[in-house]
């Protein structure tokens, strides 16, 4: 991990390059927790005309202890794209550092200071259906944005069933090249291949759409799109579900998961056919993918001595109850799919 | 070599230390995260050490069996190849790489007798593969134990 002190300098010199008529002076940066994949710093700016304003650093980690394997420049591409388009409530994207000047790949973006809605959930006054309805609206307007908006950031996949046998086989791809079978796996590709849903138009998918990615504040503002890409939209709803029942917060798509999902069809125009509780099951498993075999790529890594870190030896036991989880679902779907 | 305590007890210990000592000596909230995330991982370390090598062996029998029962009825050439694979490898010692080399091997038998049922729509198979992995589960959940995810949100 960079020192604060080589960070604090290699920010200053950053902008003073991007922004050299603003002189701005580093006043701190302290790091920030609560994210699992990037190293997050919060620095406050001051500019020549004595404004003060914070800005979030977003990091890879060293390359031996990244355990979520993904793009910093793809990310600042849709970012970019997004905050220029200004659809999607989100805190501002606005500089990008190829790891000149910060030592590792740096998205720099505005600060926004609300609580998670992973926090905010937990408040005792929180009103839980007015929180589930805004989840219900944010992920709408997500999955309408208009992908020419997008600008090229992200390969659009052309047919859905080609691209759901993608993802289905990329379970059993990953497991044949990890060192040690994984039978789950193989049962979980075989499972999806057979029960496939009704298709879908493709989407912006977030990625990793979740209560600790949204932060409460005019709305809700949505961050870490670190697996953006064009997908099927019930990809985010699955996570979300899965997601939702995992952390021990209150769960806002389990405690009305019709609800939930008749405003977002109402929202997105998704017929009933297409978006529905097993629908939205199906796809918590295939959400997973990217996070889950992140994982086990990281796993590997450290099998052949590549890889370290408490993080990656921590997060395992997130595949452990993936693995329970999936099974499970999987039978409980048996005749509804 | 001294055996006792046992490696599961002293893991514990390094846990329980890490949790009463280290913790609340800690104040920068990012290395207070990696210390706890080392008292889980120290906990899960604790019960794997303690079973794995039992949990692993009498798991390689149970998928060796089934993947010759599904062999019998439907096989595949990945099926047989994976078979013929896990016989050659049985492990010649309960050294922990022996054992966890035979138990991959058991695997990738049990894996490619799934899909050969997959493939032969055997309803029957594919009831006892589930509670094959479902068995497998329950002992990862064991080693698991009472993790969340700290310090998200």
């Amino acid at each position: 991990m960079r020192d604060i002190g080589s960070t604090m300098e290699g920010l200053r010199t950053f902008l003073a390059r991007h922004e050299p008529e603003r002189r701005p002076v580093v006043l701190e940066c302290r790091p920030l927790t609560g994210g699992y994949s990037r190293v997050m710093n919060c620095a406050t700016i001051r500019w020549r005309d004595g404004t003060e304003q914070e800005l979030v650093l977003r990091s890879d980690p060293p390359p031996d202890e990244i355990v979520y394997r993904t793009d910093r420049n793809i990310e600042w591409n849709v970012l970019r794209a997004l905050t220029t388009a200004a659809t999607i409530p989100m805190p501002p994207a606005y500089y990008y550092d190829d790891g000149s000047y910060l030592g590792t790949p740096t998205i720099v973006l505005g600060r926004c200071g609300g609580p998670s809605l992973q926090s905010a959930t937990t408040d005792a006054s929180a009103d839980l259906d007015d929180l589930a309805g805004k989840v219900a609206d944010t992920l709408s307007t997500i999955h309408r944005t208009d992908l020419a908006l997008l600008d090229g950031a992200l390969e659009a996949p052309t047919d859905w069933g080609d691209y759901l046998s993608g993802l289905i086989d990329e379970w059993a791809r990953a497991e044949k090249a990890h060192p040690e079978s994984v039978p789950v796996l193989r049962y979980l590709s075989a499972w999806l291949d057979a029960h496939r849903p009704a298709p879908m138009a493709m989407v912006l998918v977030h990625g990793d759409f979740q209560a600790s990615n949204l932060l409460v504040e005019d709305g809700l503002q949505t961050i870490d799109w670190e697996f953006a890409h064009i997908g099927d939209p019930r990809e985010d709803l699955g996570w979300f579900s899965l997601y939702s029942a995992s952390t021990g917060a209150p769960n806002l798509y389990g405690r009305d998961p019709e609800g939930f999902l008749e405003r977002y069809r109402l929202r997105t125009g998704a017929s009933a056919e297409e978006v529905n509780q097993s629908t939205v099951a199906y796809f918590s498993v295939i959400s997973a993918t990217r996070v889950y075999l992140s994982i086990l790529a990281s796993a590997a890594a450290m099998a052949e001595g590549k890889a370290q870190g408490v993080m990656l030896t921590y997060s395992l036991n997130a595949c452990a109850l993936g693995n329970i989880n999936w099974l499970s679902t999987c039978q409980a779907l048996e005749g509804a799919l | 070599m001294i055996s006792l305590p046992t490696t599961e007890q002293i893991l514990l210990d390094c846990s329980r230390e890490m949790i009463e000592t280290v913790a609340p000596a800690v104040s920068d909230p990012a290395v207070k995260l990696c210390v706890e995330m080392m008292e889980n991982v120290l906990r899960n370390a604790a019960t794997r050490c303690a079973h794995e090598i039992a949990w692993m062996t009498d798991e390689t029998e149970v998928m060796l069996a089934f993947a010759a029962d599904v062999a019998s009825t439907c096989s595949t050439p990945d099926l047989s190849a994976a078979i013929n694979a896990a016989g050659e490898g049985r492990r010649r010692s309960l050294e922990l790489a022996e054992v966890a080399r035979e138990y991959s091997l058991a695997g990738e038998a049990l894996s490619c007798a799934i899909e050969a049922a997959f493939d032969g729509s055997n309803d029957v198979f594919l009831r006892q593969a589930v509670a094959i992995l479902e068995s497998r589960n329950t002992r990862e959940q064991e080693i698991k134990g009472d993790w969340a995810m700290i310090g998200r949100g």
